[in-house]
């Protein structure tokens, strides 16, 4: 079995602990709690008929624990980025920590996930943003609630970490 | 480590509620890579199994000696590597620190749940103060985006039926029967409109911006302002044969006041206006513009010899949707628009009888004070 190690990585609020729920357990809870230092799950699935385990770091926001955050990153295979489409600034707070673990980690496989699109009346991101965002990036959006795009974004990413890249 | 420094090592940690553990360069006979230092206190004993049941139970922890103690104890550092705190399962949290200590590569694995959970108690609250404020941003601007629909579609419609009035108006002549009727229609259209505009500034874009976050600029000089209004409304009270005079009294201090100059200009506006309005012919409305308490704050007081406030309406003035005397000539939120400007930078308003300030013979003083925010040297009394 091939192990891997994910990091979600996105403002406060914008779903990673309800993605990796959904994902993990196919559970769903309204209620918010801030997720404090790191919590790791794990999802054994078979991804183009490779066994892969993943080790799903569901990591606090940037602002909480600055001082030993990028030591939570360390060993990653890959990241799912994450926003809310109904807050905009949660887009450009995410963009810029793509471009931090960029330059500390390199070009590690990536996607981005624009989460509660169950919420789409109450959305800020119109498509030229979207498509600004699919200019650098995979997106998918995804809903936590409904489950919409949750597994594929992930499976997304581990085909990409199996991948072998060209150096 | 000499069987010395071990003792020491022991001695000085068996007393921590922590879990130390050495660890051992090459697997013991057991196989196994860490072993314990002292004693394990209770809770670890209660989460890992064993000692090395904590670092394959704990993902955490695997990750955390794989890929980042192991590169700290091979550099011999002096200082401790934290971890960060982790969420172990039910557990709780956890922190781990990896050290070089007299000559041992050692562990430390903490239980922090009571520290974390009073700053996630912290964290929690401020993260929810922040989405509550965008939450009722939005609400805001949502029924700002609504109601300037409402003032549109409203207003559009008053005021052509205004300027078709004054245009019937014109063609009647002064002496036609119908000008009375004409003359009514106008006066309340007029009315309607002026509710309209009342209704946009307060509830749309000037209570927004009047929020306890909105800054208010400092250094409104309110005699000019004070100057400026009475000019503007000059020909208005002329034509109801209606003297104005402004007076500044104890004007050696400063008379900047905190406040945004629009804002300000329109609460002088709408107490002259109703001064205008209850004031008969032949009759005097005064301005005054006074330094008190010692140059602290600024009081404008609006005089008029008109038939003052029934006692019983005094009481409810400044509350929205109040009106006056007779029910005339307002959309009952002007004086409530005063109140919430005034209040806003920090001041005061009210009304008292006019028994024996500026014209002493009866009649409405309303007043208004607002702090001062500098001073000046300049001195004398001016009437204008």
């Amino acid at each position: 079995m091939t192990k891997r190690k994910i990091c979600l990585i996105g403002s406060f609020s914008v779903g990673k602990t309800s993605l990796t729920r959904r994902f993990v357990s196919d559970e769903f809870s309204d209620d918010y709690l801030t997720t404090m230092g790191v919590k790791i799950e794990r999802r054994d699935l078979k991804v183009d008929g490779v066994d892969i385990s993943l080790m799903i770091w569901d990591i606090a926001g940037r602002d909480e624990f600055a001082r030993v955050r990028s030591s939570y990153l360390v060993g990653a295979a890959g990241y799912l980025f994450i926003a809310d489409g109904t807050r905009k600034e949660t887009v450009s707070e995410m963009l810029e920590e793509a471009e931090e673990v960029r330059e500390k980690f390199g070009d590690v496989p990536a996607i981005v996930l624009i989460n509660k699109a169950d919420l789409t009346a109450e959305w800020e991101l119109d498509d030229e943003a979207m498509n600004a965002l699919a200019e650098r990036f995979t997106v998918f959006k995804t809903s936590a609630l409904t489950g919409a795009g949750v597994e594929e974004a992930f499976v997304e990413i581990s085909r990409r970490m199996l991948t072998p890249r060209v150096a | 480590m000499s069987s010395d420094a071990s003792e020491i090592l022991t001695a000085l940690l068996s007393g921590l509620d922590h879990a130390v553990l050495r660890r051992v360069a090459d697997r013991d006979e057991t196989g196994s890579q860490f072993e314990l230092i002292g004693m394990a206190p209770e809770w670890f004993c209660q989460v890992f199994e064993s000692v090395d049941q904590a670092r394959t139970q704990s993902l955490f922890l695997g990750d955390f000696i794989d890929h980042l103690a192991s590169a700290h104890w091979a550099s011999e550092k002096g200082e401790a590597l934290l971890s960060g705190p982790w969420e172990e399962g039910n557990h709780g949290y956890f922190e781990a620190s990896a050290m070089n200590l007299v000559g041992e590569q050692v562990l430390m694995i903490s239980a922090v749940a009571d520290k974390v959970e009073r700053e996630q108690r912290f964290v929690q609250s401020n993260h929810e103060q922040v989405l509550d404020r965008r939450r009722i941003l939005k609400e805001i601007e949502k029924k700002d985006v609504l109601l300037d629909c409402i003032v549109h579609d409203l207003s559009g419609p008053v005021g052509t039926l205004l300027m078709n009035l004054e245009y019937v108006g014109q063609k009647l002549g002064e002496t036609s029967s119908l000008r009375p009727a004409v003359d009514r229609a106008m006066n309340q259209t007029q009315r309607q409109l002026t509710m309209i505009r009342s209704i946009s500034q307060l509830f749309a874009g000037d209570i927004a911006e009047m929020g306890s976050d909105g800054e208010i600029s400092e250094g409104v000089d309110i005699v000019a302002v004070a100057h400026e209004m009475v000019d503007f409304h000059r020909l208005t009270a002329e034509k109801r044969q209606v003297q104005f005079r402004l007076v500044r009294e104890n004007s050696e201090h400063s008379m900047k006041v905190v406040g945004r100059e629009g804002h300000l200009s329109r609460v002088v506006e709408n107490l002259l206006l109703n001064a205008i309005r209850h004031t008969a012919s032949d009759g005097e409305i005064v301005v005054t513009v006074e330094s008190i308490d010692g140059g602290e704050q600024v009081e404008v007081r609006i005089e008029d010899n008109g038939p003052g406030v029934d006692p019983d309406l005094a009481a409810e003035l400044f509350k929205s949707f109040s009106l006056g005397r007779d029910r005339v000539g307002s959309s009952g939120l002007g004086l409530y628009f005063c109140r919430i400007v005034t209040e806003q930078c920090g001041g005061s308003i009210g009304y008292r009888d006019n028994a024996g300030d500026g014209l002493g013979t009866g009649g409405a003083c309303f007043w208004f004070r607002l702090p001062v925010v500098g001073k000046s040297s300049a001195g004398g009394r001016a009437e204008s």
